[in-house]
């Protein structure tokens, strides 16, 4: 027996080994989320789903309002996992500081954000969030989040920096491509939070996954419905918010036929949400201009125009701001 | 409870450390313990369903009881028959109401009668099929006086509710494991170690290779409408070794666990893959499923004696209801009867029995015949696992449709996660060759043979594949849904 249970004694010790050396070359290319888990707390925050997570900078949000070290941090996931609710609302608890009275808050909101599915409630929905049941919000390299949630081995992480650095190297030449014949995406995390999506923009392959996308969110809107639930809690966030700070509220540029299928979903969008819109600094709605933005499926802002509409966001706070002075 | 998650990780310690240590002295004590553990193992899934296991437990060791003091024979039919029913009417309540009802109101319905029966909202219960026929081993042994009825109730329940293989086989016979509840177990190094060796396969084949599979496969079968026929041919290669590796990989783990408790559970799957022929794969797939048909169905109705005829019905019976034991669908009945039209020619020319011995026996390669065979026996197993993956009989027709067609020669489509499939597609051929190595031993990591540097930089190795290319999302086994 002894000699069996140190055998099994060496065994655990190499896997243990090669897990926290595996652990610590965990970075943005990990997946899409693996950093948003790993920064220390923060005391200003980009929330919403992935629109937010894709289409909102906030090194450059950060740099219009004249920001000398980084004060934003991009806190929004996706649709699945950060719709607004308790789940949500307890994950931006644990990112903020205890200190933080001087923040800014950008909150962005859509249709979507604030709606569940018909046939199942959105507590129990928010179950499928990657922060459910997530403890530890800021540590580096955060061990509970790569046993919890990362979905492979973890001999995958140094992989996956090996490939996003030939990626990176070969960025020009596969831009091109990407432009032209190949037709994929990859991304990468960065450390603001911001995904940073790689993707081709050749017309006729944006058009077949914007074909595809609709139909999804046609479908979307079939199988869900307004939910006073998340409702609840995005005012219970803002109002949150409130007392750390600013709050903004966005709503942030779409493709046309998009907001066709969020207007037939949900009509008179903001007279919805007024309530919401009232208890924060201001509200920015960016899908009514003509703004001549590129999407990479209609749905998420490319990574030109996500530069784009972080610039006129800080500008927008920055006249709020003056305003308020 | 899955084996491949973080729970079992810290349950199977704490299992052993008081099997071993705490409670070894005690042959009642450690049994009890093994009731526990396995009652919150099954109860992790869902604790009501424990109470079917208790119930089926209760009736059957009654039963067995009453069979010993009974000798009239219409009486101990009798008793028979209630273990039979009470096992077989879960099954049939949970798993197959639901589809006897919705076939009924069909017929009905194109005779002309309305007919509206109500169908039943509930779940089936993991493991039950692998359950109730492991009791029904010991009802049916007991019956037949090849077995002695057992008065150790807490050996019974253990032996029924035993956790490793509780929930996905593989199905003992009450008469190999019974017997191994009454003896004092003591502690074998050798045993153990290799014990931990087959889990480490075990988990290599399903977190490795079975879930990156299921990848291409779930997309490939998701999507086969817009698929070529080289993908979908690629779909149902990636599915054989899928589900292969998924089940045989859950009974590398279910045995190996065994054995670090001291006890031997019978061999699952022999290598099929490398099997010449139809029979050969059935003699070497899901053993423990395929001896019990045959010693409990085939046999009594006749097995091969009798004219060509009997020979005909009596296989088509065992496969048409293996199928079905799989699931109350069509398709698993379809996919049983497929795997019957193969067996038929070999059984009525009396070549069932011509491949006994494993393939290429004392030799490092297999010659070019042997290739061809197992190739031709993959092909045909792998035809037929289309019916046993798709959703329903029309989506496998409309699949092997497609997959017949101009495109079978053309490219796969290179499936995204690209660098997934490559590796995935590197790692099988890694699987091929370490099972062929290992053809004539218990499982794929029986390498006592081999001196302790080569032994440890094998562990390391299959460690370090499992870490970096293993699945860990607690993805469930194929099997449990039977």
């Amino acid at each position: 027996m002894r000699s069996f249970l140190l055998n099994i004694l060496y065994f655990s010790l190499i896997a243990i080994v090669i897990h926290i050396v595996f652990a610590y070359c965990a970075d943005g290319s990990t997946d899409e989320y693996y950093l948003k888990f790993t920064s220390s707390k923060q005391s200003s925050l980009v929330l919403g789903t992935s629109r937010a997570l894709q289409g909102v900078i906030p090194s450059v949000v950060d740099s219009v309002l004249d920001y000398q070290s980084p004060n934003l941090f991009n806190f929004a996931f996706t649709l699945t996992s950060s719709p607004y609710g308790e789940c949500y609302l307890d994950a931006i608890k644990a990112k903020l500081g205890n200190e933080t009275q001087k923040g800014y808050f950008i909150i962005t909101i859509d249709p979507w954000s604030i709606s569940e599915r018909k046939s199942i409630p959105p507590e129990i929905d928010d179950r499928r969030s990657v922060l459910f049941g997530m403890r530890n919000f800021n540590s580096h390299p955060n061990f509970e989040y790569l046993m919890k949630k990362y979905p492979s081995g973890w001999g995958m992480i140094p992989f996956k920096n090996l490939e996003l650095m030939l990626l990176k190297k070969n960025y020009k030449k596969l831009y091109k491509k990407l432009n032209n014949s190949v037709k994929g995406s990859f991304t990468y995390l960065n450390d603001d939070g911001w995904l940073d999506v790689y993707t081709s923009l050749d017309k006729t392959f944006v058009s077949q996954k914007e074909v595809k996308k609709f139909s999804i969110y046609k479908q979307n809107s079939l199988d869900r419905q307004f939910s006073t639930y998340r409702y609840d809690y995005l005012i219970k966030i803002i109002e949150y918010l409130n007392s750390r700070g600013k709050v903004y509220v966005v709503r942030l540029p779409v493709h046309p036929e998009m907001l066709q299928i969020e207007s037939d979903y949900i009509a008179n969008f903001d007279h919805h949400i007024s309530t919401a819109i009232g208890k924060s600094e201001g509200y920015l709605d960016m899908t009514t201009s003509e703004h001549g933005h590129n999407f990479t499926d209609g749905n998420h802002l490319s990574r030109h125009s996500a530069n784009d509409v972080s610039i006129e966001i800080g500008k927008w706070i920055s006249s709020s701001l003056n305003n308020d002075n | 409870m899955l084996f491949n998650s973080i729970d079992f990780a810290i349950f199977i310690p704490i299992v052993f450390g008081l099997y071993w240590f705490v409670f070894s002295k005690s042959l009642k004590l450690q049994n009890l313990l093994i009731v526990v553990a396995s009652y919150v193992f099954y109860g992790w899934w869902d604790w009501r369903f424990l109470t079917l296991i208790l119930f089926s437990t209760l009736v059957d060791f009654t039963v067995g009881i009453k069979l010993s003091k009974e000798n009239g024979k219409s009486k101990r039919h009798l008793l028979l028959l209630t273990s039979v029913l009470v096992n077989l009417g879960f099954l049939g309540v949970f798993k197959y109401y639901n589809f006897f009802l919705e076939n009924f109101t069909n017929a009905f319905t194109v005779l002309g009668f309305n007919f509206d029966g109500h169908s039943l909202n509930i779940i089936l219960p993991v493991g039950i099929s692998f359950y109730t026929f492991q009791t029904l081993s010991y009802t049916i042994d007991v019956y037949r006086k090849k077995l002695n009825p057992t008065k150790d109730i807490i050996a019974f329940t253990a032996f029924v509710s035993f956790f490793p293989q509780l929930v996905a086989g593989p199905i003992e016979r009450a008469t190999n494991l019974l017997p191994q509840f009454y003896k004092e177990r003591e502690f074998e190094y050798s045993k153990a170690v290799d014990g931990m060796r087959q889990i480490l396969w075990g988990l290599f084949k399903k977190v490795v290779i079975a879930d990156n599979c299921a990848v291409f496969v779930n997309f490939i079968f998701d999507n086969s409408s817009e698929l070529s026929g080289s993908s979908l041919a690629l779909g149902a290669i990636l599915f054989s070794f899928q589900i292969y590796c998924d089940f045989s990989g859950y009974s590398d783990i279910a045995i190996g666990t065994s054995r670090l408790f001291g006890f031997n559970l019978k061999q699952n799957f022999a290598f099929p893959y490398f099997s010449r022929d139809i029979a050969e794969f059935w003699r070497r797939w899901h053993i423990s499923l395929s001896t019990w048909f045959r010693d409990y169905l085939y046999i009594p109705l006749g097995g091969s004696r009798g004219g060509a005829l009997n020979k005909v019905r009596n296989t088509l019976i065992i496969f048409v209801i293996s199928g079905f034991w799989h699931g109350a669908n069509w398709k698993f009945i379809i996919w049983g009867a497929l795997n019957a039209i193969y067996f038929l020619p070999l059984l009525l020319t009396n070549k069932n029995r011509v491949n006994l011995e494993i393939v290429a026996k004392n030799r490092v390669l297999p010659s070019i015949s042997e290739c061809l065979k197992m190739s031709a026996t993959f092909s045909l197993v792998a035809f037929a696992w289309i019916f046993f993956r798709a959703e329903n009989f029309s989506h496998a027709t409309s699949y092997i449709e497609a997959m017949f067609s101009i495109s079978l020669f053309s490219i796969p489509e290179i499936l995204t996660p690209k660098i997934t499939m490559v590796y995935t597609l590197l790692l099988i051929p890694i699987l091929l060759v370490t099972e062929w190595l290992q053809r004539g031993e218990l499982h794929g990591l029986s390498i006592e043979r081999l001196r302790r540097p080569e032994r440890w930089m094998i562990y390391t190795s299959v460690l370090i594949m499992i870490v970096t290319f293993g699945k860990f999302g607690e993805s469930e086994f194929i099997y449990f849904q039977f």
